[in-house]
């Protein structure tokens, strides 16, 4: 025998209080390495939204919403601006692609982005990584329905499964005027990324236009059904004041029957041009040949003269969004500190008591001839089996955890909590509870020992 | 030859209120000795000193080789772990190791089994049997009487056949039949082991059965 089987013999005796100690530890542990994690994920999550594209531009509108509507769709952007823009700037020289995109559609709770087949190539994310199908391909260029990983999970979609869009995008996902009439289907499926990619889905431009050039004529056939029947027949030429606008046809938001009729008209003026150039877009993903010139071209784009644009560098911004976000993440870093102490506290007072009522037995080692440095390897070694024990429970418990809770995390959020190495913090916090548990197991063994030369080996009971 | 020869030992646990001042005390080699005393007289600080867990520097403390009075700690739990076999009042017995384990101790802290024995378990069966305990060695002490207890304690005071046995009021707890008989017992065992036995008690009626025996008063100078 030697002093380890002694330790865990001592452990196995005291089963109840070693695994109550160990448990209160694992706790704490799992509880800081989770908020730990919760905070970095939320981070890179965050700042691994885009990659390697160097402008984003739209119409003029403040840098956090163009950043917000394009990247995170979250709200929308106030303007479109016209195709044809964005590919004036892709001739640029310093340019070397343009990917435009189109917001404004829903699917489900889902936002649905009009983006160019070539969009999967340019667009990355996390310090350039690729957005990969995992399943399927683009087929048809002009026509395709790309579905995030987080998308196909939740509505359980596979393959070739039909995709009816809404115009307008809600929470709820319902409520909207359906595109029904032109229905899709999934023709490739994204990777999980953890970012707002997965929540996305991406359909090419072309069906965005169809679609929208559609609503235009079957809303105003409803909306003049009712009482100018006669002038269905006419409807190509429909005026933007209609005399004989129905009072109950006012189901429609205000804005996007506006929209519309200011499309049609456009539409009218040049029917003969209806092509991809005359539509309108949200903005577009500008990638340069050299990064360098960002500046300068953002200086120019944001000069523009034709149309009334924005640009930004996402990077800049993002910077800038996250630094406003920091008063959260350095709430959490407060509470995983708190966390941190408590449960240091908690062990200590645990192992301390553990270690305090064994005077008898320390008595009777070193009557035996243990002398202190033996007495102190025990009680420190069973603290510090203790500790290490409760440590590995309390990633052992925070793996679990993540498996368990991370889906749902990732449906609600769109946070992918990966299960990283332990940062710098977290080492140090891990070190802490070792050394912690150490000094915690050594004062009793100091008091006992002490205890002992005092009196001699007769201890009191 | 003496094992235990103490001069002029002076020990106080405050300054200037001595609680033991001995001019002379001797141990010999398988001698059976009896101290006796009443309680608070200074018998636990002696064998606290003997054993090497008290330590004082005034005069002589020669225990086998070593002068106590200035070895270091180490030595002399060096010297306690190899030559010296203690026995408590009560609670002997590390309540979660069985019998057997808690006779094998020793040999955790740097006490051999005795040459007579080809290992560890040997010698401890061998003492088991001496003890009338073999029957339990399995056990784990918590199922065990106060009296086979003390034999247990016994037992592994007397693993690896140390010099010196201290024993330390080990009869108190138990009643005035099982006394004697273990007092019988461990004076055998420790007959047949040669080896010396200093048995502290304030009941007189054990005297009896020792070789030599000792009033404390009588050669303790300090003033109770």
């Amino acid at each position: 025998m030697n002093l380890f089987t002694l330790a865990s013999k001592s452990l196995l005796h005291r089963k109840f209080v070693t695994l109550m100690t160990a448990l209160s530890i694992s706790l704490s542990v799992a509880l800081l390495l989770g908020v730990e994690r919760l905070r970095t994920s939320g981070k890179d999550s965050f700042g691994g939204a885009i990659s390697q594209v160097d402008l984003i531009v739209g119409s003029r509108t403040g840098s956090v919403s163009l950043l917000l509507f394009s990247v995170f769709r979250i709200g929308s952007p106030s303007q479109n601006l016209d195709l044809s823009t964005a590919d004036k700037f892709s001739k640029h020289e310093a340019v070397n692609w343009v990917e435009p995109f189109s917001l404004g559609d829903g699917f489900q709770s889902f936002p649905v982005v009009g983006v160019r087949s070539t969009f999967f190539q340019h667009f990355k994310i996390q310090s350039g990584k690729d957005l990969i199908f995992s399943q399927g391909t683009i087929e048809q260029p002009t026509k395709f329905a790309v579905i995030g990983s987080n998308v196909a999970e939740t509505l359980k979609l596979k393959l070739g499964d039909p995709i009816v869009l809404a115009h307008g995008h809600s929470e709820d996902g319902d409520g909207f005027e359906k595109h029904e009439a032109h229905p899709l289907a999934v023709s490739a499926i994204l990777d999980s990324t953890g970012t707002p990619v997965d929540r996305a889905v991406w359909v090419s431009l072309d069906s965005i236009e169809q679609m929208h050039s559609d609503i235009e004529i079957t809303t105003d056939r409803a909306s003049l059904s009712q009482t100018e029947k006669d002038k269905i027949s006419n409807d190509d030429t429909h005026e933007k004041e209609n005399p004989h606008e129905p009072e109950d046809s006012d189901n429609e938001d205000e804005a996007h029957e506006h929209e519309h009729e200011h499309k049609h008209e456009h539409n009218a003026d040049s029917a003969d041009e209806l092509t991809e150039t005359s539509q309108p877009v949200s903005g577009f993903f500008v990638g340069l040949k050299e990064r360098a010139t960002a500046l300068h071209l953002m200086r120019e784009i944001n000069e523009y003269k034709d149309e009334p644009l924005t640009a930004i560098m996402p990077a800049v911004v993002m910077h800038e969004l996250w630094r406003t976000l920091a008063v959260g993440e350095n709430a959490m870093s407060l509470v995983a500190a708190m966390v941190a102490v408590v449960g240091i506290i908690g062990m200590w007072v645990s192992l301390h008591i553990l270690a305090s009522t064994r005077s008898r037995e320390i008595a009777i080692l070193r009557a035996i001839g243990a002398n202190p440095r033996s007495i102190f390897a025990l009680l420190t070694g069973e603290a510090l089996l203790i500790c290490v024990i409760g440590i590995f429970g309390g990633i052992a418990m925070l793996q679990i955890g993540l498996q368990v809770i991370s889906p749902l995390i990732v449906r609600k959020y769109g946070l992918t909590l990966q299960l990283t190495l332990p940062t710098t913090y977290e080492y140090l916090y891990l070190l802490g509870l070792i050394f912690f548990s150490i000094v915690a197991g050594m004062l009793p063994a100091i008091i006992a020992i002490r205890g002992a030369l005092k009196s001699g080996l007769t201890t009191k009971f | 030859m003496t094992v235990i020869h103490l001069k002029d030992i002076e020990y106080s646990y405050k300054a200037n209120t001595p609680i033991l001042d001995i001019e002379e005390f001797k141990i010999e080699a398988d001698d059976s000795t009896f101290l006796f005393g009443p309680s608070g007289c200074g018998k636990s600080t002696l064998l606290g000193l003997i054993a090497g867990i008290l330590k004082t520097s005034k005069g002589e403390l020669q225990i086998l080789d070593t002068n106590f009075a200035n070895a270091t700690a180490i030595e002399r739990d060096r010297v306690r772990a190899k030559y010296i076999g203690y026995i408590f009042q009560a609670f002997n017995l590390v309540p979660y190791l069985s019998v057997e384990e808690n006779v094998a101790l020793p040999a955790m802290f740097g006490r051999t089994h005795s040459l007579k024995f080809s290992d560890d378990s040997e010698e401890v069966r061998y003492l088991c049997d001496a003890l009338g305990i073999s029957q339990f060695m399995a056990n784990p002490v918590s199922e065990l009487s106060i009296g086979q207890q003390q034999r247990v304690a016994a037992a592994r005071a007397l693993f690896g056949s140390p010099k010196i046995i201290l024993a330390d009021e080990p009869t108190s707890a138990l009643d005035t039949d099982s006394r004697s008989d273990f007092i019988k017992l461990l004076l055998d065992v420790a007959k047949s082991a040669q080896l010396s036995i200093l048995f502290v008690s304030h009941d007189l009626s054990l005297a009896s059965h020792f070789c030599h025996q000792v009033s404390l008063r009588s050669i303790n100078r300090a003033r109770q």
